[in-house]
């Protein structure tokens, strides 16, 4: 039974293949690049918030106006096809993690609030470039390493640097240390440029590895397979899906201290218990066989599981306690299960365009499903007075996000059984 | 993989949970309370979550303001935890560490946004939050009774009211906030602060006069709001304020501008409001 649930996935294997250097520089640098979004993602919001409420209240309404058109940096990704048809894609992607590295260097330096903001959104930008180039190139180069594994490579990555951001979270009680100036009072010319010392080195090494150690990919744009548009429903769901993945995690559960807030549970406790959490969905993708994973009975029940957690956690919180926050930590890592789930089926995807084509869509709508539940969320908070209907909405539209996301999460062990029945 | 290397990514993996361990560790350390005195200095500051005037995002900043006058009771408004809009930051958890003072968080919105926060150097011996009647944005109260010596207790209140262009009802929300400090009933002397957004000739500052002294009377009133005020700016209102009953004197009251002496550039305020500071004895 052991044996039909392990997963064969191996480093070792791809460290084989690549060359121990290779496989640490690479891994390196993709986390660093992920956690890097992970922090513009935090930063980027509050910024063009910020603006928004000077536009309303008629303060410097031009200036203002344009940081709140920075949102659209999350739907710049959406061009990665047609800027790899001009400069090819291993290009695209080299470009991109040297502009990403940059522009986080820059945000060292403390700049003015606007210019921040818009090098955040570059940042999310360029990280849309380059996650739809690397994951196409990762996964259709290297052919002696299994596709699986590749995919199971790249989801560690991303959920390796959410537990570094738990880790530096951890170390600012709540507060992402690194977006703030240690100190401004005190000769606070100098030390607000403190994490300097740290980004420059950082972003030193990123370059090199990034240039000796990542893989050598073409440069070339091949559509995989003949065109598949029978399940466009099923593909446009998975999409949804990553979408409001980043917007239940940015807005409310990535953070151990809001879920100790409705639960008036410690937030140490939680932190803790998150973590272990996270920790936990990384052993569960690196040692559980996918076809586990998506079966559709253990779905149902881990998702019928999470929702009744949501469920407990929105509408009993303060009744339940410990309860509902150990419930909803759990749910943590259903959520990271189902994430690990849509980004497998979404390399299936091929519609009738290139595999960057589809990394590049489902990353644009995902946002764009983000963005309005976001703003949907920060009207039932602030503007709540101004749009009474908004009032109190705030836990319905988190649980509308839940749900949501399990559904796509259907969605895509649907189209995994749709397929295998077809090639039947 | 090596097993050197297997081990290098196994510690790299615990560091994280290592470190939430560690924290909760240090968390547990008590805070220290000063010896009791007889002057307490009582500070009310609108952060405006965390954005100053330069429209960045600085808690530490805000830490800083404060620590300039480090006073033993703080009222804060516009305290935020784990907003999408702040980063998703505990403001009140993490001042109250970085400050080594008690707290007490009560949010408006969703649980855990929009909220006010009493912070105390002397232990809070119970804490209550109440939801003022609201039309526009929820509004709440904060209620704590800060245990300052075993013979002296002090029934605290933080509030923030809502804005009366907001077509809000400042006299049901000014009647609300009066009927819980004089439902009090221990004889522990009363302070309400906060962001009232009602200037002094307002008739609901007048209503709360007749119940409670407004610590600043015979003290140059200043402007709280903005905070920043340039060359060629006009400064706008007063709209913060800290009231008491049953001290024994005001030492002194003062609205704090300058956080770095000689200077004054947008960068140096953590809000767009000013701290107002009162000192304050007690028999």
């Amino acid at each position: 039974m052991a044996n039909k649930l392990k997963s064969d996935f191996s480093l070792t294997e791809i460290e084989e293949k690549l060359g121990t250097k290779n496989i640490i520089g690479l891994a390196f640098v993709t986390i660093c690049i992920n956690l890097f979004f992970i922090q513009a993602l935090r930063a980027f919001l509050p910024g063009v918030y910020l603006s928004l409420t000077h536009v309303v209240f008629g303060e410097d309404i031009l200036v203002n106006g344009i940081i709140v058109l920075a949102l659209l940096f999350f739907f710049v990704p959406g061009l990665t096809n047609t800027i790899c048809k001009k400069v090819g894609l291993n290009k695209l992607m080299k470009f991109s993690i040297l502009a990403i590295i940059i522009f986080r260097l820059l945000l060292a330096f403390q700049l003015p609030s606007k210019l921040e903001t818009i090098c955040v959104g570059l940042i999310i930008a360029f990280y849309g470039f380059y996650i739809s180039t690397f994951s196409t190139l990762w996964l259709r180069e290297n052919g002696e390493i299994k596709s699986n594994h590749k995919i199971i490579f790249i989801t560690l990555t991303i959920l390796s640097a959410f537990l570094i951001d738990y880790f530096i979270r951890a170390l600012g009680l709540s507060l992402d240390i690194s977006l703030v100036t240690p100190g401004l009072i005190l000769d606070w010319n100098l030390t607000q440029y403190f994490w300097l010392i740290f980004q420059i080195p950082l972003s030193g090494l990123c370059i090199y590895l990034s240039y000796k150690y990542f893989p050598r990919f073409s440069n070339e744009i091949k559509p995989e397979k003949p065109a598949e548009s029978e399940y466009k429903t099923l593909n446009s769901l998975i999409f949804v899906g990553i979408g409001m993945f980043f917007f239940l995690q940015f807005s409310l559960f990535l953070y151990p201290n809001v879920i100790a807030q409705y639960t008036a549970t410690s937030y140490y406790f939680n932190n803790i218990l998150n973590i272990i959490c996270l920790m936990v969905a990384i052993c569960l993708i690196l040692f559980i066989k996918i076809e586990f994973l998506s079966d559709l009975r253990f779905s149902i029940i881990s998702n019928a599981f999470m929702i009744l957690s949501l469920i407990l956690f929105f509408f009993f919180p303060k009744d339940l306690t410990y309860v509902a926050s150990i419930f909803i930590s759990i749910s943590l890592i259903i959520m990271y299960l189902n994430f690990y789930l849509l980004f497998f089926r979404m390399t299936t995807i091929n519609f009738k365009w290139e595999n960057v084509k589809t990394f590049s869509n489902a990353l644009t709508i995902g946002f764009a499903f983000m963005v309005i539940f976001d703003v949907l969320h920060i009207f039932s908070t602030d503007w709540a007075g101004t749009i009474e209907t908004f009032k109190g909405l705030g836990p319905i539209i988190m649980l509308i996000a839940g749900i949501l996301f399990t559904i796509s999460s259907f969605g895509a062990i649907m189209l995994k059984s749709k397929k295998e029945g077809s090639k039947r | 993989m090596k097993k050197s290397y297997r081990r290098i990514v196994i510690i790299l993996y615990f560091i994280p949970l290592i470190t939430a361990l560690l924290m909760y560790g240090i968390s547990e350390f008590p805070v220290e309370s000063p010896t009791s005195k007889t002057e307490y200095k009582i500070m009310t500051y609108n952060i405006h979550f965390g954005q100053g005037y330069d429209d960045k995002l600085n808690i530490e900043r805000i830490a800083q303001n404060i620590l300039t006058e480090d006073p033993d009771i703080l009222g804060l408004q516009e305290v935020d935890n784990g907003r999408i809009t702040t980063q998703g930051m505990d403001m009140a958890l993490w001042l109250s560490n970085r400050l080594g003072m008690h707290y007490f968080y009560y949010p408006a919105e969703n649980e855990h946004q929009l909220g006010c926060a009493l912070l105390s150097k002397y232990p809070i011996k119970s804490a209550v939050g109440y939801m003022v009647p609201s039309i526009s944005i929820q509004r709440v109260l904060v209620h704590g009774i800060v245990e300052i010596s075993s013979s002296l207790n002090l029934d605290v209140f933080v509030t923030h009211l809502g804005l009366i262009n907001w077509s809000e009802d400042m006299t049901a929300q000014v009647d609300f906030v009066l009927s819980k400090t004089n439902a009090v009933s221990s004889g522990n002397p009363k302070i309400l602060m906060g962001d009232f957004n009602l200037e002094n000739d307002t008739a609901q500052i007048q209503t709360i006069r007749t119940y409670l002294n407004d610590t600043m009377d015979g003290f140059s009133k200043g402007i709280t709001f903005p905070s920043f005020v340039g060359l060629y700016d006009i400064p706008e209102e007063s709209i913060d304020y800290i009231f008491g009953t049953g001290y024994s004197s005001v030492i002194n009251s003062y609205v704090v501008r300058d956080f770095i002496p000689g200077i004054n550039i947008p960068e140096e305020f953590g809000s767009d409001h000013l701290p107002v500071v009162t000192v304050l004895t007690y028999s």
